[in-house]
């Protein structure tokens, strides 16, 4: 650090650069989007690509099929001779597998398809590997995955109002057929295995969940005629056109490949069907929820007139601003003609009708029998994917001689050495040139398109930084900077790319004489509502935000029983209020009147209006509100000894105060670490163990110019103080791996200036000063880019990398973390955790009823039907952290995963809380920031810390009558 | 009788005014005289807000005064603020208003938007916390390593070197806003007559023009914006918990009021919270005197 001198300095340039802080402030928006995304992507040996360059077989022409039961042998796989309708079906356990003989009549490439059902699990999609003759084929083939198939639950939801809310989402007890696919998008044809004629060995692994498959295809691949050759078919054929309208309302679909692809209600609009100014009606379907390749919707419909149909929606594509988005049109699981492969949606403003159509402007026509149909929609990349293939592998190449440069020059380079990059990086220049060519090839092709010039610009910026570099190889290193802001650009770009959010009102199959608006009108339709009726329903929309009722239940105003205030968003809220009604209200009869407030339980107290109970409070408030009074002992409920074992068993430590127990703990977190496997590989480092392998790790790292992340949360405000000292930083993790308390045993004094304390402290915060680690770190993005290949970081980090982080697939993991061993070599690695707490508040004049809700709220059915829904609406990252031992466990995790996950938490040890121990982690945090700006020495600091902490601790213990 | 009477009168006359003052007073009483009242009262009090009031007598004060250790620090801050930013910030504001007033009306306009700006992003902030940022990314960091003045990124905002001085350049930049605007209001109001007839008085020069004609002029808008100034500068809490938080490192930017907020919302401490309030208000009411003692001098 520097002081004195140089501050001086540091002050004079601080001027300068207030100067530019007006031109900063515009660029900072821009920055902060581009900081999302780069991720490094190094190629593989047996890819895909590789694999289908080695076998160029022709495409087969007929199946090749197998019934589920006639396995030679199984591990782990059992045959059943019926399942629900199907015969001679096999049933596998996760991780089971079974091989099957099949003769194969001639060479070819063929698709697979699987006839499965899933198995009731952890909500996770079916993955598959597939071996041919013992080998995997290529790379992808053992990581194939099998959507699950959604539905509407049948009960509708709405309120007295009339307000309608989505039905959950259950899974269809029905068996699906599906090939198995790419769903990163850089294919969009299903996966195709080269077989030679003759016999062959197939072994079918599950590698994730548990199903039961009825039968393997090795299916030639579809190979759609075009629309001509189709419409000289239906000539032939003498098919007639329709004359009346089918009407589809998209919300009503009848399958779906997400869970979070449930019904939507908006009341932005006139013209969306249903309509109303005042309720919320479910009318949509689709948005953001329905965006990645793959995912799909199946609606059923009921033809009473054979004939040609015409195909016309009504749609809105807000997302993908100036772009189009594509869909893929499947007729019961049949793609009609080649040009129904991609669907195009132009962007629009608002909800606009549009026709199945060629340039012309003539409409496609499909033949539809009596009868029930299908009609399926999926996700497709369209010619994006091309370019996203591309660019991954540009984005790849770019990536990896990012961290080879980094290597070099470190974070920040001196611009006036020469590095002689070139001659360092063996192949540098090659590579630089090749990806300049590409990247100025695929900008030109992607203008061609005319709606993506806004990647084009992009794409030329990242080319133009390589033309530098190679043109001024002595100074290449000046540019890394810019280097690497123009790679997260063009790798966040690979995600953008990819979004195909489209939303649907409704689809029609219409007469293909005469146009859809007049059909529309006999029918009582339109295609988009007029001026007038807009102008009314803007008109309504407004009068009624006066008068409308926007509390949660719609029971406003009737006796309720208990009284639960939240302060969260409305989506939560709502889900929670759904259900309480659903699952608590209806079985115990007790009415819960859901307010969303913003304030807090002590205003709530000091006006006399205090709630029954409320949840999710933050871990130091139950003790501090506990000790004067205001809540209720929950040790008093006969059954609390019962109802405690469902949650880790220190986790209601933090909530105890005098004997008694006045909180249950509804969200526990706790530390977890990450890495990246392939840095690591690369590098020689294993998995640290301990703290002094953790070390070793990131000295390595850091010869290499890279990083590593040690949490640390700066103090800024109550809220962070509330968090409780363990999910602060290690300090107390360290503590306890050592088995060093920070309190005495009375709880009545903090013992930080300890001797065990001070050189526990002195070897925690030398992380930060002897080793230089960061205190401010992104840690998600730097794992993603690579420059912080390892850390240690909350477990629900594990969630933002599953969602957001899918170009680094199969390149990260997680560990336990390090532990201090002991004098018997064992390896202690417990964890400090935090979280948050339920309560019954003192006021309440229902304590029992509300003792019934907090069981029913900290309950694995409740916790983790809450957490489901949520991530209905708000995607993974909506998983909340429940404190339910069983309500994690049925969460969506990875097995190998879910199992790292629980060991660790179940070495959570939780540190209590006292009276005026909220000034503990200020105290740990402020004696830490006089030994990291070099002010202090760790004795002193924790000894000056120590005192006020305690004075804060003894002051509240006299008030409150522990100490005399 | 009479004198009953002209009262009555003088009453009846009146109160079509008293009737238009209700509303407000009603108000100004419930929602600021009362309250300070009760702080008053409560400061008497040891108060932890869920059980019931115990008189305390003068405990709170002792404590403030004599056993607590960290109000000298946060006294200390608020002194260094209010002289810093306070005069600062008013002779700031004052002279760019002098200087802008000079241009012509377009771009003077387009000006004073520019300097009013700052107090009108509230939470324009954010881009002093990313020029602040502590990792080798953020803005100065990054500038200040990629010129060579620094070799490792500095944590701006948790080192008490820097804090303060961070704290009390973004209060400038944001604080100057209202007194500004009120000192080009107050400068446009001078009348172009009273500069002519200075100049055939014997005006020699601007700063004569400034201080025996301009000032006096706009001494009333002077008194407004010093004012604001100062109960801006006293009450600056807000601006220093989003850069540096609170507690900051050591307190090294802590004023009282973000103490006091804190006494009063972590220890639930409702009565010294009052007693700390009442103690700032004194001491707020004390400089308004000084200040505008030292504005009557103006221009004599």
């Amino acid at each position: 650090m520097l002081i004195g001198k140089k501050s001086l300095k540091v002050m004079a340039s601080l001027l300068a650069a207030l100067l530019a802080a007006g031109s900063i402030s515009v660029g900072a928006v821009e920055t902060q989007a581009v900081e999302n995304a780069p991720a490094v992507i190094s190629s593989s040996e047996d890819s895909y690509y590789e694999y289908l360059e080695k076998n160029s077989f022709d495409f087969a022409l007929s199946d090749v099929f197998v019934e589920g039961g006639n396995f030679v042998s199984a591990d782990g796989a059992e045959r059943l001779e019926e399942h629900n309708g199907k015969n001679n079906v096999v049933k596998f356990a996760e991780k089971g597998s079974a091989t099957y003989k099949v003769l194969v009549e001639q060479d070819g490439l063929y698709e697979l398809e699987l006839t499965y059902f899933c198995l009731e699990g952890h909500g996770l999609n079916i993955g598959a590997s597939v071996q041919i003759d013992g080998v995997l084929p290529y790379e992808e083939a053992g990581k194939l995955s099998f959507p699950r198939i959604y539905e509407n639950d049948a009960s509708a939801r709405s309120d007295e109002n009339g307000n309608q809310y989505p039905p959950s989402q259950i899974e269809s007890a029905v068996y699906n057929t599906l090939r198995a696919t790419d769903n990163t998008g850089v294919e969009t044809k299903p996966y195709r295995f080269a077989l030679s004629a003759g016999e062959h060995e197939i072994t079918l692994k599950i590698t994730e969940e548990s199903c039961v498959v009825a039968g393997i295809t090795f299916a030639a691949p579809e190979q759609p005629s075009s629309y001509e050759e189709v419409l000289k078919g239906y000539e032939s054929a003498g098919y007639k056109n329709a004359t009346s309208l089918i009407t589809v309302h998209a919300e009503d679909a009848k399958y779906k490949s997400k869970n979070s692809l449930a019904p939507k209600s908006t009341t932005n609009s006139a013209t969306v069907y249903p309509s109303s100014p005042t309720k919320s009606l479910l009318n949509y379907i689709g948005g953001k929820n329905w965006s990645e390749q793959g995912d799909y919707l199946t609606w059923e419909i009921d033809v009473k007139e054979a004939g040609l149909y015409k195909l016309g929606y009504r749609y809105n594509q807000e997302e993908v601003i100036n772009g189009v988005v594509y869909r893929s049109l499947k007729i019961d699981g049949e793609t009609p003609f080649s040009e129904a492969e991609e669907i195009d949606f132009a962007y629009s403003a608002g909800w606009e009708f549009a026709e199945f159509a060629n340039e012309k402007g003539e409409p496609y026509l499909i033949y539809l029998d009596e009868g029930k149909h299908t009609l399926t929609l999926t996700v497709a990349l369209g010619e994006i994917s091309d370019y996203y293939a591309r660019l991954k592998t540009i984005v790849g190449t770019i990536g990896e001689q990012y961290l080879k440069i980094l290597m070099i020059t470190g974070e920040t380079p001196d611009a006036n050495r020469d590095y002689a990059l070139f001659e360092n990086i063996p192949g540098l220049e090659e590579k630089f040139s090749s990806a300049y060519e590409e990247l100025i090839k695929l900008a030109e092709d992607m203008e061609q398109l005319g709606n993506t010039t806004k990647y084009a610009a992009s794409l030329k910026n990242m080319a133009r930084v390589l033309n530098s570099m190679l043109k001024n190889q002595y100074n290449a290193h000046r540019y890394k900077s810019d280097y690497y802001d123009q790679y997260c650009t063009i790798s966040s770009l690979l995600n953008e790319m990819k979004d195909m959010s489209l939303s649907l009102d409704e689809i029609w199959l219409g007469a293909p004489d005469g146009d859809f608006a007049s059909q529309l009108e006999k029918d009582g339709q339109y295609i988009k509502s007029g001026f007038f009726k807009n102008l009314m329903f803007s008109v309504q929309r407004f009068v009624n935000s006066f008068v409308s009722d926007y509390s949660l239940s719609g029971t406003q105003g009737k006796e309720t029983d208990l009284k639960l205030w939240i302060n969260w968003g409305r989506d939560q809220a709502q889900v929670l209020n759904l259900l309480i009604q659903e699952k608590f209200t209806s079985k115990t009869n007790i009415k819960v009147n859901v307010e969303l407030v913003d304030a807090t339980l002590i205003q709530g107290m000091l006006t006399s209006n205090a709630p029954d109970m409320a949840i999710q409070i933050a871990r130091s408030n139950p003790v501090n509100y506990a000790m004067r009074g205001a809540l209720y002992d929950l040790e008093q409920f006969s059954d609390f000894d019962e109802v405690i074992t469902r949650f880790q068993d220190t986790a209601t430590v933090p909530y105890q105060y005098n004997g008694g127990t006045y909180a249950l703990p509804d969200t526990q977190s706790f530390y977890a670490m990450f890495y990246r496997s392939d840095i690591l590989e690369e590098l020689g480092i294993s998995i640290p163990k301990t703290w002094d392998e953790f070390i070793g790790a990131t000295t390595i790292l850091q010869r290499n110019n890279m990083s590593v992340c040690m949490p640390y949360t700066k103090i800024t405000t109550a809220g962070t103080v509330n968090t409780g000292l363990g999910g602060l930083n290690l300090f107390s993790t360290f503590l306890m791996q050592n088995n060093v308390s920070i309190y005495d045993e009375t709880l009545t004094e903090t013992i930080l200036d300890s001797s065990d304390s001070i050189n526990i402290f002195t070897y925690w915060s030398d992380f930060y000063t002897k080793y230089k680690l960061p205190t401010v770190m992104d840690f998600y993005n730097r794992l993603r880019l690579g420059t912080a290949p390892l850390g240690i970081a909350n477990y629900t980090t594990y969630t933002t990398l599953l969602a957001a982080a899918p170009e680094i697939e199969g390149k990260w993991g997680i560990a336990e973390i390090p532990g201090f061993m002991d004098s018997n070599g064992k390896i202690n690695n417990n964890v400090s955790g935090s979280g948050t707490g339920c309560v019954i508040l003192n006021q309440s004049k229902h304590k029992k009823e509300a003792w019934e809700f907090l069981k029913w709220w900290t309950s694995a059915d409740t916790q983790s039907s809450f957490s489901r829904e949520l991530e209905t609406i708000l995607g993974p990252t909506g998983r909340t952290a429940t404190s339910n031992v069983e309500a994690f466990a049925q969460l969506s995790w990875k097995s190998e995963d879910r199992e790292i996950l629980l060991s660790q938490w179940s070495k959570t040890n939780e540190l209590p809380e006292a009276p005026g121990s909220y000034y503990l982690p200020r105290s740990v945090d402020q004696a830490f920031w006089s030994v990291y700006n070099g002010k202090k020495n760790v004795g002193d600091a924790l000894a000056e810390w120590d005192i006020v902490a305690d004075r804060e601790m003894d002051k509240k213990q006299r008030e409150y009558g522990l100490k005399q | 009788m009479i004198k009953i009477k002209n009262k009555k009168l003088a009453l009846r006359n009146d109160l079509p005014i008293y009737l238009m003052f209700a509303p407000y007073f009603i108000l100004f009483f419930l929602f600021t005289i009362l309250p300070i009242l009760a702080s008053v009262v409560l400061s008497f009090t040891s108060y932890d807000m869920i059980s019931t009031p115990k008189f305390a007598g003068l405990q709170n004060y002792f404590t403030m005064f004599l056993d607590d250790k960290i109000i000298p620090i946060v006294v200390k801050n608020t002194l260094v603020f209010a002289i810093v930013t306070g005069p600062a910030g008013f002779i700031l504001s004052f002279v760019l208003a002098w200087f802008i007033n000079e241009f012509k009306p377009i771009i003077r306009t387009v000006l004073s938007f520019l300097f009013y700006a700052p107090a009108l992003v509230g939470n324009g902030l954010f881009i002093w916390q990313i020029l602040f940022s502590g990792d080798s990314y953020g803005y100065l960091n990054s500038f200040l390593l990629s010129t060579g003045f620094i070799t490792e990124p500095i944590v701006w905002l948790s080192d008490s070197n820097y804090i303060m001085k961070i704290v009390i350049l973004v209060q400038l930049w944001q604080g100057m806003g209202v007194s500004f605007l009120a000192n080009i209001a107050g400068l446009q109001n001078v009348s172009e007559e009273l500069y002519e007839a200075g100049a055939i008085d014997g005006i020699r020069n601007r700063w004569q023009e400034l201080w025996y004609i301009t000032l006096p002029t706009m001494a009333n808008m002077l008194i407004f914006s010093a004012v604001m100034q100062i109960q801006s500068s006293f009450s600056v809490s807000s601006i220093t918990t989003a850069l540096a938080g609170y507690p900051s490192v050591e307190y090294a930017a802590d004023t009282i009021v973000s103490y006091l907020s804190d006494v009063g919302t972590t220890y639930y401490e409702m009565g010294y919270a009052s007693a700390i309030s009442v103690v700032l208000f004194l001491m707020m009411i004390f400089t308004r005197q000084i200040v505008i003692t030292l504005l009557n001098k103006i221009g004599k």
